[in-house]
């Protein structure tokens, strides 16, 4: 409250010190309008140097006492502003033009807009135009490499899987709890609540999954959902002036998505279509059957053992000449893509609206399945009334997706001269696998998992003019999901000889969000400066419902498909509810376009905590400087046309855990009996105690546009801290169960820079070349943690250094006279010692896996009726190497050629990798190495051509011919190629033999009717 | 006059502009503050705007103590947790697969897998999941299941004193017995009796000496309250009663060579005949309410593995040409004198690959047995009557009684089929008859040789030659788990790891 005190009362003593001057002038009025004719309400008018207003609804103002000598200055979001002379008009028609100039171009921000020139904030924006050049079929992947502060993972190969976005780094010290954003799709968070507890930080949210089953994708992305086609702009809101109107779940920051609406004007009907293709980029490069004999049989005679039908059934039962490349087996499929959109535009003054649908299907590239499908539909109306005063607007996505994938059945470490899948009765051929016939993999290829969901997202905003400059605003938003999914353990896939039995899981998946947030909003002039008041309520509720229904012991698989057929049937239910309140305002004061202030404040109540400790207060204080305004750098700084200082600080927090944390529960164990009786167990720790976590941000920004804002720069230090942070707090084991939710005193620091780069390079008629650079960087510090030594973390974190650090052994080399992985003695007694607990070991050395900067490279270039678009993404980071398998080199299971060209054969050998064994417990070293060592670990940093994008459109006079109004060919493609020193098939991709992201080549066409 | 009605016009649009401006000014901080000052004071109006349902899957301690029914489904979920956990666990399969490993029975057919091989080799690292999972973590979760419900009955007020006690004196046996096996197999351990984690969290290791008192205590209060009969398993074995108090008393002080009481014990059960006999037939002792049954694990027949036990499903090979999971050592199977019919009805064999594994089969219920149709036959056996004999013939012998104790001994070879030892033997003879005897009647069975091996201090002279090199003294207490080490500094790791 001292803040927002301070803050009012600054522009107040302003007024007093500068009014008196003389006013001997006239009464004008006039009338704010877009090119198409619609009034603008709310727009700036000022005079230069002077007094302003606002329009009201009909675009109408009116000043009093202007001087023939004043010059008018009229503004308005997304428009390029105009200065008038007043002269001796007194009706002013203005019509403003959309901004050409990026810096006023509109950028959505938390219950409002504002543009790149004026925010105070940290926000990114990703425009439908890049979105349009990614054939990708979840949106978020469009932002790696666009948006710099955001870290973007795909959580599988698979299209449907998760995507996991970290804005600014880690702020959680623990690892079960998801770093996920704040998703809003047009004013509707999307919370779905992880009943079944299966999210947590390494993997993300399972999104749209919440039954329990597990997908082979790891989750559904609820944004796998929408179509790209449909969003306007996505917005990352990163820093606490930015966020906090979100208060408290916008700990680790706030994704906004926009959805597109219709323009008055002609009806418009686009068409596109586009056809393409997915294939695997790399390829590990694997041993053929003659290197992989060689191997095993260097293996054995290490060892000392005679191949025999029970030391290597792979060498006496399998045919040893057999060849098989599992990749091109696994992933070798050519995956296909269609995509059709169609949509319809319109209106007039009153009535816009926009319908649109489209058609997806995308098959993987893992051999013998893999297909998605979706269909969307979307519809967006506006309406206003005659007078303007009161406006509508609604909107809808509905979609339907259907997943029908399997787990990736193996990976290319079988070895090469396996057994063929199949029998010569076309069954899995088991029996053929011999002694290893309980390594049989393919278990999976006939146990299919499939996936039907339904997505509704819709709102309605409704405004009302109530005086000029006040407006009452309601909007009311509704989201739904229902996930359906089948999971088969097919008696055919499984190993004959055991008489097996068939298993049938169905899960369904449920979320509803209802929110209502009514809003009231004031501008008005004081002085020159524009000052815009906005308060609101938010009310949210959530539930989300996981239900998982499953049959067992099914004699035949033709009766799987109904849980009625099975003799045992089992089903669980996981329920949640979330409710959510709060109170926000905003203040905004800009004066002169120079100086702005901006001040949030939200208090927010959570159902998450225990009475009494359910409502906390948020809010922050951004301030830009907009010093290319001050005189004295206008004259002698020509060159430079903006350049703005903003500063903001804030304070955010998160009740990012599970539902009824606080509360001691007990829960029935299904069908079980004991003594007759459905049995209870207890089935947490709970903190009675638990509060909200609370972040500091603070940012400081610069901003600066040269030469006609042909190059444009800004760079961002950033220092967030967490506090009192909220996580799954690890107790020994001992106690009953191995963590509480609870709010930790661990102090979390991240702090980075981020820098973006826009230059118009070449501008003219015919070609035009721009360029856009980003970069960020995040340094993490676990900053502090009174009382330390008896902490859980004493001996996973040093205080001072990164949370993502891990303490290993300090690799220095293979032995040359006996073969072995050799360590550092780090507290020299003389023996290699590994104790976990970390009081007298050697496995102390730090090892920081932290992303250590990444960004995007993209150029624009256009000739004539051509366009040529490209994008790299860059990541420095280091990785698990191609030792990384976890299979023994030596043993039953294909390595690769890196360790086999590289390894020790006899004494005096300077090798990477150890001697060949069967057995990797048979010394130390071995495990050592893989799981104690930084020695599994090499430089995983990659450049990758993410999207590349051609297209040409045709000519006027062509279309004319065809009835057409605009006709574009195109040619695009997803991770074309990588450039890496990474052993592996993909360094974003670090678990060795998983499915690697795919390349994604299409060809289409776009109509305009 | 014009200069001075400019003036005067000047000095009232400057005082109109004064005010207007602080009128403004108070407008929009009104507006502001009013509705800040609303929010402040939101907090007991807005209550009602955050309250959400109780949970629907899952309820509440204080419900679960208001009434006896849900009550007793609680104790009942503690024995839940401990037969009916995913996999085998500390009580209902891993000491026997793994400890039995450990000493000088088993092996593992499939030698890959290198967590089974730590406990064959005794090379155990504190990061071995099945050490951390099945041992440890299971054993204290119980223990906190068993907390739970003390602390949730001396609170409650809806529950009839008489149940209240016999509920607690069921939940202090358990805690006792887990508590027991735990101190065995790690050595010192924190002494558990809160489920509050704050006080928890920081414990140190208890001294043996402590946690065999703990043990001792619940085991007197149990001992006192529980009742005589089956009444409360329906007349199944499936519940302890104060028999099966004594049954772990009787071990309790045998371990700790409290000589005439493990006889006393032993003898309280012994001597009610009529409640306990030994079974005649080798095939009938593992079965549902055999009459030596002093207390017996059942599963739920509900979920799978249905009617097998874990440890049957777990350790019975599919069928006599598939692999098994564990199979015997030389050195147990030689064991077996000539015509110990144990060895000919609690041994059996597999053919896999030309070469011949013998497995136990005390259960009978395997994977192909297995059926979620049917009706029980075994459940899973942890106290029986043949325990006591050895008890008690092993504390006569430590007091003189040598002549009693030969008897007792006999009790179990006879009906072994093999011939009565005569009376004439001295202490050692009868003490290494002793542990012949329990060699062969436990074989497979909770780890018996594991601990024995241990208390009797040669698990060096037995285990040392046929393990080599891997084996070190210290060996003989498992590590403490290392999740436990790195959450609580307080926790010492034992020697030799």
């Amino acid at each position: 409250m001292k803040i927002l005190k301070y803050c009012l009362w600054i522009p107040f003593l302003y007024t007093f010190s500068t009014f008196a001057q003389p006013s001997p002038g006239r009464d004008i009025t006039g009338k704010v309008m877009n090119e198409r004719g619609e009034p603008l309400a709310n727009a700036n008018v000022s005079i230069k140097n002077g007094r302003g207003t606002v329009t009201n609804a009909r675009g109408q103002f009116a000043l009093k006492n202007v001087s023939t000598n004043d010059m008018l200055q009229i503004s308005f979001v997304g428009y390029g502003s105009q200065t008038v002379a007043v002269k001796d008009q007194v009706v002013f028609n203005i019509v403003l033009k959309p901004a050409e100039n990026e810096l006023d171009r509109v950028v959505v921000q938390g219950y409002g807009t504002t543009s790149d020139r004026l925010r105070t904030g940290s926000i990114v924006k990703v425009t439908s135009e890049q979105i349009a050049k990614q054939p990708v079929m979840n949106v978020l992947n469009v932002l790696q490499g666009q948006t710099p502060g955001a870290v973007v993972t795909n959580a599988s190969g698979y299209a449907s899987g998760t995507v996991k976005i970290e804005i600014r780094g880690r702020n959680t010290i623990n690892s079960n709890f998801p770093s996920e954003p704040l998703y809003v799709i047009d004013g509707v968070p999307l919370t779905i609540l992880d009943v079944a507890g299966t999210d947590n930080y390494n993997n993300g949210s399972q999104g749209m999954i919440r039954s329990g089953i597990e997908s082979p994708a790891k989750g559904q992305s609820p944004l796998f959902s929408i179509n790209p086609n449909d969003v306007e702009s996505i917005e990352v809101l990163k820093d606490a002036d930015a966020t906090a109107i979100y208060g408290s779940r916008a700990s680790n920051g706030v994704i906004l998505i926009t959805t597109k609406s219709g323009k008055p004007g002609k009806t418009n009907f686009d068409f596109n279509f586009y056809q393409g293709i997915q294939k695997i980029t790399n390829r590990y490069e694997m041993l053929n059957t003659q290197q992989y004999i060689q191997m095993r049989k260097e293996a054995l005679a290490n060892d000392g053992i005679d191949i025999t039908n029970s030391s290597a059934p792979d060498l006496v039962e399998w045919d040893t000449t057999k060849y098989t490349d599992w990749q091109k087996y696994l992933f070798g499929n050519v995956g296909n893509t269609t995509d059709f959109q169609g949509t319809l535009t319109g209106g007039n003054a009153q009535t816009t609206f926009r319908v649109g649908a489209s058609y997806r299907t995308q098959s993987d590239i893992l051999a013998l399945s893999g297909a998605n499908k979706r269909g969307t539909l979307s519809f967006s109306f506006n309406q206003r009334s005659l007078n303007q005063k009161f406006k509508l607007s609604l909107t809808a996505l509905y979609s339907n997706t259907y997943v029908d994938i399997i787990s990736s059945p193996g990976n290319p470490l079988i070895a090469p001269n396996a057994p063929d899948v199949y029998d010569t009765n076309g069954k899995l051929n088991y029996s053929g696998w011999g002694r290893l016939q309980g390594y049989y993999p393919f278990a999976q290829l006939l146990q299919p998992y499939r996936a039907n969901t339904n997505l509704l997202n819709s709102s309605m905003n409704i405004s009302y003019e109530i005086i000029k400059g006040l407006l009452l605003k309601t909007d009311v938003g509704y989201g739904n999901s229902q996930n359906d999914q089948r999971r088969f353990r097919t008696i055919a896939s499984q190993n004959p000889r055991f008489n097996p039995k068939g298993q049938a899981d169905f899960g369904y998946s449920l979320f509803h969000n209802l929110i209502i947030e009514p809003q009231l909003e004031y501008n008005t002039f004081i002085k020159s400066g524009r000052i815009t008041v906005l308060t609101g309520g938010s009310w949210q509720k959530n539930e989300t419902n996981g239900i998982i229904q499953g049959g067992a012991e099914y004699m035949n698989d033709v009766l799987l498909s109904s849980v009625n057929n099975a003799p045992i049937q089992y089903t669980s239910s996981y329920n949640g509810a979330y409710k959510y309140a709060a109170l926000f305002g905003r203040l905004n004061y800009n004066l002169d376009n120079k100086y702005i202030v901006n001040v949030n404040l939200r208090r927010d109540g959570s159902s998450r905590f225990g009475p009494g400790r359910q409502y906390g207060n948020f809010g922050s204080v951004g301030a830009a400087w907009i010093f290319s305004e001050e005189r004295i750098i206008k004259k002698n700084l020509k060159f430079l046309n903006f350049g703005k200082l903003r500063a903001s600080y804030g304070l955010t927090g998160g009740d990012q855990i599970g539902d009824y944390a606080y509360l001691t529960q007990w829960s029935f164990q299904g069908n079980s009996r004991y003594n007759s009786i459905n049995p209870i167990v207890p089935i947490q720790h709970t903190d009675s105690t638990l509060q909200w976590q609370v972040n500091k941000k603070l940012e400081i920004s610069l901003a600066l546009g040269f030469f006609n804002d042909r190059i444009t720069i800004e760079a961002n230090w950033y220092r967030h801290r967490c506090n009192n942070q909220l996580v799954n707090f690890p107790l020994p084991p001992y106690t009953g169960f191995s963590e509480v939710v609870s709010n930790s005193p661990a102090n979390v620091q991240n702090t980075g820079i981020e820098l973006m780069v826009n230059a118009k390079i070449i501008s003219t008629n015919d070609f035009n070349w721009s360029l856009k650079f980003n970069i960020s960087q995040n340094r993490n510090k676990l900053l502090s943690y009174p009382n330390f030594s008896q902490s859980p973390y004493v001996n996973q974190f040093t205080i001072g250094k990164s949370l993502n650090i891990i303490k290993r052994l300090h690799y220095i080399g293979v032995d040359p006279q006996t073969g072995y992985y050799q360590f550092e003695d780090l507290n020299k007694d003389g023996e290699i010692k590994i104790d976990l607990s970390g009081k007298t070991a050697d496995d102390r050395y730090d090892l920081d896996r932290s992303v250590k900067f990444d960004g995007g490279l993209n150029n624009a270039l256009a000739y004539k009726r051509w366009e040529l678009n490209f994008l790299f993404y860059f990541r420095k980071q280091i990785g698990a190497n191609a030792f990384a398998s976890y299979n023994t080199p030596g043993s039953i299971s294909n390595i690769s050629q890196e360790v086999f060209y590289n390894h020790w054969q006899k004494p005096g050998d300077i090798a990477k990798y150890a001697k060949f064994t069967t057995d990797g417990s048979s010394d130390p070293s071995y495990q050592n190495f893989y799981t104690y060592s930084d020695g599994i670990y090499t430089d995983a940093s990659y450049i990758r051509l993410k999207n590349l994008s051609l297209s040409y459109t045709l000519p006027e006079a062509v279309n004319k011919k065809a009835m057409m109004k605009a006709c574009r060919l195109f040619i695009q493609g997803e991770n074309l190629f990588i450039i890496t020193r990474y052993k592996g098939a993909d360094p974003a991709v670090q678990v060795f033999g998983d499915m690697p992201i795919p390349k994604i080549i299409t060809a289409g066409v776009s109509f305009t009717f | 006059m014009r200069h001075n009605y400019k003036t005067d016009k000047g000095f009232r649009s400057l005082v109109g502009n004064i005010s207007n401006r602080i009128d403004m000014w108070i407008n929009v901080s009104k507006i502001f503050l009013i509705l800040f000052a609303g929010i402040t004071t939101l907090n007991i109006s807005c209550k009602k705007l955050v309250e959400i349902p109780a949970p629907e899957g899952t309820i509440t301690t204080p419900q679960v103590f208001e009434t006896e029914a849900v009550a007793t489904a609680a104790m009942a979920g503690v024995y839940h947790t401990m037969i009916n956990a995913n996999g085998t666990n500390l009580s209902n399969g891993a000491i026997t697969i793994w400890a039995g490993t450990s000493a000088d029975e088993f092996r593992f057919f499939l030698t890959n897998n290198s967590a089974n091989n730590e406990f064959l080799n005794n090379n155990l690292s504190s990061s071995n999941a099945k050490l951390q999972g099945a041992f440890w973590q299971n054993g204290f979760s119980i223990i906190y299941g068993a907390n739970s419900i003390i602390e949730g009955l001396n609170t409650s007020t809806g529950i009839r004193d008489s149940v209240k006690s016999e509920l607690i004196a069921e939940a202090k046996f358990v805690r006792a017995f887990c508590n027991f096996y735990l101190t065995n197999l790690f050595g010192d351990i924190p002494i558990v009796n809160d489920i509050n984690w704050r006080v928890t969290k920081t414990l140190s290791r208890s001294g043996t000496t402590d946690v065999y008192h703990q043990i001792i205590t619940d085991l007197m209060d149990a001992y006192n309250i529980l009742p005589e009969n089956f009444s409360v398993g329906k007349g199944q074995r499936i519940i302890p009663n104060k028999y099966a108090a004594a049954a772990l008393l009787a071990r309790v002080y045998l371990y700790t060579g409290d000589w005439e009481k493990a006889e006393q014990a032993a003898n309280d059960i012994i001597s009610n005949s009529t409640m306990y006999t030994l079974e005649n037939n080798l095939d009938d002792v593992f079965k549902i309410n055999s009459s030596e049954t002093i207390w017996q694990l059942q599963q739920s027949n509900t979920t799978f593995p249905y009617y097998a036990t874990a440890e049957g499903y777990q350790v019975i090979p599919y069928d006599a040409t598939s692999q098994p999971f564990i199979y015997l050592r030389e050195e147990l199977l030689n064991a077996f004198e000539e015509t110990d019919k144990r060895k000919q009805q609690w041994v059996d064999s597999t053919v896999y690959a030309n070469t011949t594994y013998y497995y136990p089969k005390k259960y009978r219920i395997g994977e192909a047995q297995q059926s979620s149709i049917g009706e029980y036959v075994e459940y899973y056996m942890v106290f029986r009557l043949a325990e006591q004999f050895l008890i008690r013939a092993e504390a006569k012998a430590q007091q003189d009684k040598l002549i009693e104790a030969v008897n007792d001994i006999n009790m179990i070879r006879e009906r072994a089929g093999l011939h009565s030892l005569p009376p004439d033997q001295n202490k050692a003879q009868i003490l290494e008859a002793i542990e012949q005897e329990r060699k062969a009647e436990f074989f497979a069975e909770w780890g018996h040789r594991w601990l024995d091996l241990k208390r009797w201090n040669k698990a060096d002279m037995e285990l040392g030659p046929i393990k080599g090199n891997n084996w070190q003294s210290s060996d003989q207490l498992y590590p403490i788990p290392v999740a436990d080490l790195l959450t609580n500094p307080n926790l010492t790791q034992n020697q030799g790891y």
